[in-house]
């Protein structure tokens, strides 16, 4: 989104994006965004951009959320109903979600996925969009070459001599390495787990030798690799296809058609032409979707202009180097600026809560000693489950969004909090509290007038680490669609484009360190001047 | 006439009885030693008179009336006290401690009252008035903490070992302004040590105390000659000659 550079020019803006918001208002009888998520790798951005942009252009306002952080997250913010739409692979289903193992073919599995779904969740299958994107096991070609592989049958000899790199989502799952090492026999000299985004390199730079790669991948052609034949067939066919919630197939039937549409249209040659685009030439992913649109015929009037890039993070054409993040960030400014409110949002409000919560109960513990220990150590507890995980348990309660992202931040800001209040309030002159109740104060006065004041540095201080946990936790909230400076974060590492990472890193870490810093001033003010050091 | 007067106070600590059956009682204007080694029982009774310690059984009772029927809030604020080490709140001047009580009374000249108590205790309000309790030595803390204890004019005062954290020589001249004080104020004082010498000190009367009973109370003046038992060899462990 371009800023306003004047208040006349933002004040010009708004007016034309009322206008349009009206138009659009009478257009299409139905105006609530349609939610359209994505997983956190190049495709799923891709494929979900190509939905939005196809509902787009039949006059439905989109809600663009790519780069949920697993299967789990965005299946369950599907059936929640907090999202209308994302794509997903028959194969996946069948293994991540249902759990079971692959019987027969893609016909077979489509209808098992379709049936199942619909049974359990009320979640319909679309009709798949006319690709497989398998996982491919692959391997420098110089290296398969010198050991004449060609089939995962022979990997399994030579696999102890080899180092496997896998993502985590391959790694956890059935249809991943444990299935694939028990089908075949397949033991590697060790298995590390790598992010998407370094994983090709790690491969080309030799410090693995095996990895899990999409059938479909740009990367494929580009690093020179050789994807290993799945001679027994241990793969369930990855047939891609829109997954849609029960409300939205039941509540927007035109919608659901326009997407329907997509139906056996989308082949594999354009699919890897459009991911290439995106991982090898650096386009920006709702370009590269238009295109692939264009490619199959489905492109409408309107598709090339700025609009369906409203919500998508820019990408300038493949960046080599660092220099270009000043320019890349000031191109982004208004996206970042929004980002950055966000994410500020994100943190005070959690933080806020956090104090409202943390603060009396630190300082009623005071007076209950003897189970002080416990809750704090159940508070610790909180601080000790991964952000990630923390923030999928907060998905069936919360749903998806700024709601669930608080909640967790919350949870984690109590901790500091809490624990420095009643440290501070316990450790405050506990002789001059003696002397004043044993002349007359009363239990408030010592609170208000000798505890508090004493206990605020330290106080200020669980806040401060708490401020600056929650803004490095909050770039984490991106992959529950909240928003906030992980957008670029969660973006860039799916899409391996590191000047997009650091426009989203760069921000967060400023912020961190800024809030120190004035959480520091403020911890050196609140200190009582007679014990000021 | 006697203003504070104890009797058969018991109290216990979990298997600990810290008070067996004590009774005492302290003449207006006199000043009453407690003295006995550790876990004598002697702040334990100290501390039932202005209800920080809650007999099991037994009462005490201040100017003719059971304390239990004051509320201790009150009750405390008419009643001076001074702990070992001092107590002062750390973020306040020596002013803001000294006037802590006639503050907490409403008393509009709070601060004139906490000046003059600082000068009765020997501290020069002009110089100490806006000093931090940090930047004192620790026999000058112990005077902000006496001027505190008097400065709304109590007619009692309760000394926790207040000079026991004081060298040999600031301890001698504490004790000798702090029995110059109560001499011109009139104060009814009770004052815990375990330091026989320090009693005979700043005493008019004095009771031994063991294992939370009274094993021996006289007038300073007579201990010496009467003590036996237990009394004499407390005697003999604090050098005072016979």
């Amino acid at each position: 989104m371009n800023g306003g550079r004047r208040p006349a020019a933002a004040v010009l803006a708004a007016c034309a994006v009322w206008a349009a918001v009206a138009a659009a208002d009478r257009a299409a009888a139905q105006t609530t965004p349609i939610v359209v998520a994505s997983k956190p790798f190049a495709e799923s951005y891709l494929l979900a951009e190509a939905f939005a942009q196809v509902l787009e252009s039949h006059g439905y306002p989109v809600d663009r959320r790519p780069g949920f952080a697993s299967t789990e997250l965005v299946f369950q913010a599907l059936v929640r109903g907090d999202v209308d739409v994302y794509p997903e692979y028959t194969g996946t289903g069948l293994a991540a979600i249902l759990g079971e193992t692959a019987a027969g073919g893609s016909a077979e599995v489509f209808r098992r996925v379709s049936d199942t779904f619909l049974a359990r969740w009320g979640v319909r299958w679309l009709p798949p969009l006319g690709f497989e994107n398998t996982y491919a096991i692959a391997m420098r070609r110089t290296a398969a070459d010198s050991l004449n592989l060609r089939t995962l049958t022979g990997l399994a000899d030579a696999a102890p001599e080899l180092g496997g790199g896998f993502s985590p989502d391959f790694m956890g799952r059935a249809d991943g390495l444990d299935g694939l090492t028990a089908a075949y026999g397949i033991e590697f000299r060790e298995t590390r787990s790598l992010l998407q985004a370094v994983k090709y390199q790690a491969l080309a730079e030799g410090a693995v030798d095996v990895i899990d790669a999409y059938s479909t991948d740009g990367a494929i052609s580009r690093h020179d690799l050789t994807v290993l034949a799945d001679d027994r067939r241990f793969f369930p066919p990855y047939d891609a296809a829109p997954l849609v919630s029960g409300d939205f197939y039941d509540s927007r039937p035109e919608a659901v058609l326009a997407l329907a549409r997509l139906a056996g249209r989308v082949d594999v040659e354009a699919v890897r032409r459009a991911n290439e685009r995106i991982e090898v030439d650096g386009a920006p992913v709702a370009e590269a979707a238009a295109r692939l649109l264009a490619d199959i015929g489905l492109s409408e009037a309107g598709l090339e202009n700025a609009e369906g890039e409203r919500a998508q993070p820019n990408r300038s054409p493949r960046r080599s180097t660092l220099l270009a993040l000043p320019a890349y960030m000031w191109g982004e400014r208004a996206e970042l600026a929004g980002q950055v409110a966000r994410h500020l949002l994100l943190v005070l409000v959690s933080l806020g809560a956090a104090i409202l919560v943390a603060l009396p109960a630190g300082v009623a513990l005071e007076r209950r000693r003897s189970i002080a220990e416990a809750v704090i150590r159940t508070a610790g507890l909180l601080q000790t489950i991964p952000g990630i995980a923390l923030l999928a348990f907060m998905i069936p309660v919360f749903g998806i969004g700024v709601a669930p992202a608080v909640v967790a931040l919350f949870l984690y800001s109590l901790l500091p909090i809490l624990r420095n209040t009643y440290t501070g309030i316990v450790e405050a002159a506990p002789d001059a509290v003696s002397a004043g109740r044993a002349l007359g104060m009363t239990e408030v006065q010592l609170l208000t007038r000798i505890r508090m004041p004493l206990a605020a540095p330290v106080i200020m201080a669980g806040v401060r680490t708490a401020a600056v946990i929650n803004v490095g936790t909050a770039t984490l909230a991106a992959f529950i669609g909240a928003g906030g400076l992980g957008d670029p974060i969660v973006a860039g590492l799916a899409l391996s484009d590191p000047v997009m990472i650091l426009s989203g890193a760069v921000p967060a870490a400023i912020l961190a360190v800024f809030g120190d810093w004035t959480l520091a001033r403020a911890e050196s003010l609140v200190a009582p001047s007679g014990v000021r050091s | 006439m006697a203003l504070i007067r104890i009797e058969d106070a018991v109290k216990r600590y979990g298997d600990v009885l810290a008070l067996n059956n004590v009774t005492l009682s302290v003449d207006k204007g006199a000043c009453l030693a407690l003295v006995g080694e550790s876990g004598s029982g002697k702040t334990t009774l100290l501390r039932a008179i202005n209800r920080l310690t809650e007999l099991d059984s037994g009462r005490v009772a201040v100017r003719g009336q059971p304390v239990g029927a004051i509320d201790p809030v009150q009750l405390r604020r008419s009643i001076g006290y001074v702990q070992q080490d001092g107590g002062l709140i750390p973020h306040w001047t020596c002013l803001k401690n000294a006037a802590l009580v006639p503050a907490l009374l409403g008393n509009h000249d709070a601060s004139e009252r906490g000046r003059v108590a600082l000068g009765a205790a020997g501290l020069d309000p002009a110089t100490f008035a806006s000093r931090y309790p940090r930047e004192l030595s620790g026999g000058q803390r112990q005077r902000v903490a006496i001027a505190r204890a008097v400065a709304a004019e109590p007619d009692i005062l309760l000394m926790d070992e207040p000079f026991g954290a004081l060298d040999a020589i600031t301890r001698n001249e504490a004790q000798e302004s702090f029995a110059a004080l109560r001499e011109s104020a009139r104060v009814t004082a009770v004052f815990v040590t375990h330091d026989l010498r320090e009693a005979l000190r700043v005493a008019t009367r004095v009771a031994v105390m063991r294992a939370g009973q009274v094993v021996m109370e006289s007038a300073a003046g007579e201990i010496v000659r009467d003590a036996t038992g237990y009394a004499a060899e407390l005697l003999e462990k604090s050098g005072v000659a016979r």
